[in-house]
């Protein structure tokens, strides 16, 4: 810590004082960083433009949180294959102060890296070499962290023009100047501790950095919203619980049951250049309980197409209606150009924590098709391309069910990546179920949590080994192509190279190559200090490619996990982050 | 995990003691060990100078409840009550006004929600004697009559953070 404060440039003091004025605490690092002898060079730095950002899918950097608007997580990047991956070797590291879960992925641009830890710090590194740069560390010790339901995490940054943008656990929205670190602007959407929190990276669309927040386990009523890139100013909100007088407000009870509806929008969208539409995914209603609010609850469990332009919504699809089993329809969802029985269709697709696999008409919003990926009896069928859930399995006061999956989901929010070559998705799974009751209501109180169930993880019986697993599905038939099950839960995002192979990092720490095509392990990481829930991201720097994550256990796993965080195996999984940068 | 020098456990450990801990204690909301010592002498003297707060709970509640809150409680909310991936359960963070807790909204939330692994799992008694706990460690003194489950659900003391 003291090694990383020494070699601090001078912005990153200014930053420092700036965003975190008398604490003693600080004034000691900023006094500790006034010792040092010269700071490192900052690396040239190229703004971050719109034809960028357009074009990333084609960038050597990985310049947002799914590395391209159609939020692939795939690069075209070949240098590291099949072939010679075996070769990889760590080149260099960085351990935080933080033992809670760390989730985000590296951002590069050039060669400066952007990486963000669970309490809300930026630190930017010479992306090639890991020789810090700046780093902001947001305050947050007036905050209780009262609504922060799945660890204390943060997800990455976004990158714009010169501006780095963080979206806080105190609903903060931060502009960092690249260079330096220090605060362009701050805007705070809420007061913390009342129902929202943000842990997502944003996304940046023509200007306007768009954000949502988390809160469907607080009954917050959730939303979506755009400030302006350079301003800060707030340009438009979108309520994911319409009111009594917009279209879908007659899928709630008219007793005011939105406002506490929950639909918190706890992950980053994607977007589609062709016809300008935000896809952005909508969470749980709130309370958990279903038999509290009659009706279809929109747009809970839903995908949202929106005019980023003033957050209209232009058409939804719903994965799971009425929900009283907590399956967010956060998930991402990925823009892929499919094959259909013969039909050609440009869809999005998402692997939803209710265990569907969905592919969807990007331009409609209408099911191409969907398909189980794990055991799945909560949502039992579809009819008309809408989903039929099975009443025999819905809690109620005092009544018990066991359906699958858990609440945890098929998958939660660790993404998903799809590879133009394979044309499979890659998708890590979990095989859970869980037993869900009511309890006896109790009213609403802003920041503390609103569910009215207990429950309680278990093991899916038809995989009595296996929490985990990472799927490959053929992107044209819905089908498996290849799986490796894992004894431990599989809680990693998926990184698809055009070098043949997936990247991910197993609870046990080793960050796995697997082959695109068939599944073949090509290499595997030494044993990093802690479990692996970290985006993987790469990048190109001076030729030479670049594979870079996080270790840090945590997450929803552990935390609300029942018998599987109880799992001697995974209860002894080490904590604390740790930054790992892989090269040939 | 075995390719790593220590056990798991002992690295945990570690981190919530040491420096790490030191630093989110700087950040977060915890209150220092001489701090909560200050609150517990504090909450003695509470039982002759109750005044404006009350005494809810026992003494011996309390420390039952301490142990049951280590054993069920300490994983996510730490050792201290200072927070990790719970939240701080001590300190004006967590006890205050802009919160606007009442002791039974604190209590029928934690017996109904708590611990969060499997909610609502453990005997009612020891839910109460961790209020107690909580309670003690937010200022309250001890008194000469314990807590109920009755009384914890239904009282309508506000929850304000009565240490130093
Ligand atoms: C596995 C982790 C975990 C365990 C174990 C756990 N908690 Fe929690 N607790 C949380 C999280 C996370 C939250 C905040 C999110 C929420 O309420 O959904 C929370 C919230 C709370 C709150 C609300 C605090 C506020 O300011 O809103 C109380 C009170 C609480 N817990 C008490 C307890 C008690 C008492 C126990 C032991 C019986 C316990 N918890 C065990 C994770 C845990």
């Amino acid at each position: 810590m003291h090694a990383l404060r020494t070699r601090c440039p001078r912005g990153r003091r200014l930053s420092l004082r700036l965003a975190l004025g008398g604490s003693a605490l600080f004034a000691a690092g900023a006094a500790l960083a006034g010792t040092t002898a010269a700071a490192p060079p900052m690396p040239a730095y190229a703004p971050v433009t719109d034809a960028r950002l357009a074009n990333a899918a084609n960038e050597d950097g990985w310049l947002m949180y799914r590395h391209d608007y159609g939020s692939t997580g795939y690069s075209k990047l070949s240098q590291i294959n099949a072939g010679n991956v075996a070769g990889l070797k760590q080149v260099w590291d960085y351990k935080s102060d933080f033992d809670q879960g760390h989730e985000a992925p590296p951002v590069v641009n050039g060669d400066v890296m952007f990486i963000t830890t669970p309490k809300d710090e930026v630190h930017a590194f010479q992306a090639s070499t890991g020789k810090p740069l700046w780093t902001y560390k947001h305050d947050l010790s007036a905050v209780g962290l009262k609504t922060v339901c799945c660890d204390v995490v943060n997800r990455g940054v976004a990158l714009y023009g010169n501006n780095v943008y963080l979206a806080t656990l105190d609903n903060y929205v931060v502009a960092l100047n690249a260079q330096t670190g220090a605060v362009v602007w701050k805007t705070q959407l809420m007061a913390p501790d009342l129902g929202g929190a943000m842990t997502l990276a944003p996304l940046v669309v023509k200007g306007r950095v768009i954000v949502g927040l988390s809160g469907g386990e607080y009954g917050l009523r959730g939303s979506v919203r755009a400030l302006d890139a350079n301003s800060g100013k707030l340009l438009w909100t979108t309520y994911t619980i319409p009111s009594p007088k917009e279209p879908g407000g007659n899928t709630w009870p008219n007793n005011g049951s939105y406002k506490t509806g929950g639909g918190g929008a706890w992950l980053t969208g994607t977007y589609d250049q062709d016809t300008d539409t935000l896809f952005w995914g909508v969470g749980n209603p709130g309370p958990w309980l279903a038999t509290l609010r009659p009706g279809d609850n929109l747009y809970t469990d839903s995908v949202i197409a929106l005019d980023p332009e003033n957050g209209h919504i232009k058409w939804h699809y719903q994965y799971t209606p009425h929900d009283t089993w907590d399956y967010d329809g956060t998930n991402e969802t990925v823009m892929t150009d499919i094959t259909y029985k013969g039909v050609a269709h440009k869809a999005i697709v998402t692997a939803s924590r209710n265990g569907w696999f969905y592919a969807i008409d990007r331009k409609n919003g209408k099911l191409i098709y969907a398909t189980r990926f794990v055991s799945a009896t909560s949502v039992s069928g579809f009819k008309n391309g809408h989903p039929v859930t099975d009443s025999a399995l819905r809690p109620a006061v005092g009544k018990q069910v066991f359906t699958c999956p858990s609440f945890l989901g098929g998958k939660n929010w660790w993404p998903i990546a799809v590879d133009p070559q394979t044309h499979y998705a890659y998708v890590p799974a979990m095989h859970t179920c869980m037993t869900i009751k009511g309890v006896d209501p109790v009213a609403y109180k802003p920041g503390l949590a609103f569910l009215d169930e207990t429950f309680n993880v278990m093991r899916d019986p038809a995989f009595p080994n296996n929490w985990g697993d990472v799927e490959a599905i053929d992107l044209d038939t819905g089908k498996q192509a290849w799986h490796f099950p894992s004894k431990l839960p599989w809680n990693d995002g998926m990184l698809a190279t055009a070098g043949g192979l997936v990247f991910s990092g197993s609870a046990d720490g080793h960050l796995y190559a697997f082959d695109a095509k068939t599944g073949a392990v090509k290499w595997k990481s030494p044993q990093m200090t802690s479990g692996i829930i970290g985006v993987p991201s790469t990048w190109s720097v001076g030729g030479k490619q670049y594979v870079g994550v996080w270790a840090g256990w945590g997450g929803a796993t552990p935390i609300w996990g029942g018998d599987m965080a109880k799992d001697p195996a995974v209860q002894d999984i080490p904590t604390g982050g740790h930054l790992y940068v892989f090269s040939l | 995990m075995n390719a790593l020098p220590d056990g798991s456990r002992a690295w945990r450990r570690r981190l919530l003691g040491g420096a790490g801990a030191a630093l989110l204690a700087g950040t977060a909301s915890a209150q220092p060990l001489a701090q909560q010592l200050a609150m517990t002498q504090n909450a003695g003297a509470g039982q002759e100078t109750a005044g404006a707060v009350p005494a809810l709970y026992t003494a011996a509640q309390a420390a039952t409840g301490a142990d049951k809150f280590a054993a069920n409680c300490a994983l996510c909310h730490g050792k201290k009550l200072q927070g990790r991936v719970g939240p701080a359960l001590t300190g004006p963070n967590f006890a205050s006004a802009k919160a606007n807790f009442k002791v039974s909204d604190v209590f029928l939330f934690l017996s109904r929600q708590m611990p969060a692994q499997q909610p609502g799992s453990l005997p009612k008694q020891d839910y109460v004697d961790i209020m107690a706990f909580l309670l003690q460690q937010n200022g309250y003194p001890a008194g000469g009559v314990p807590l109920t489950e009755a009384a914890a659900a239904s009282s309508t003391v506000p929850l304000l953070y009565h240490g130093k």
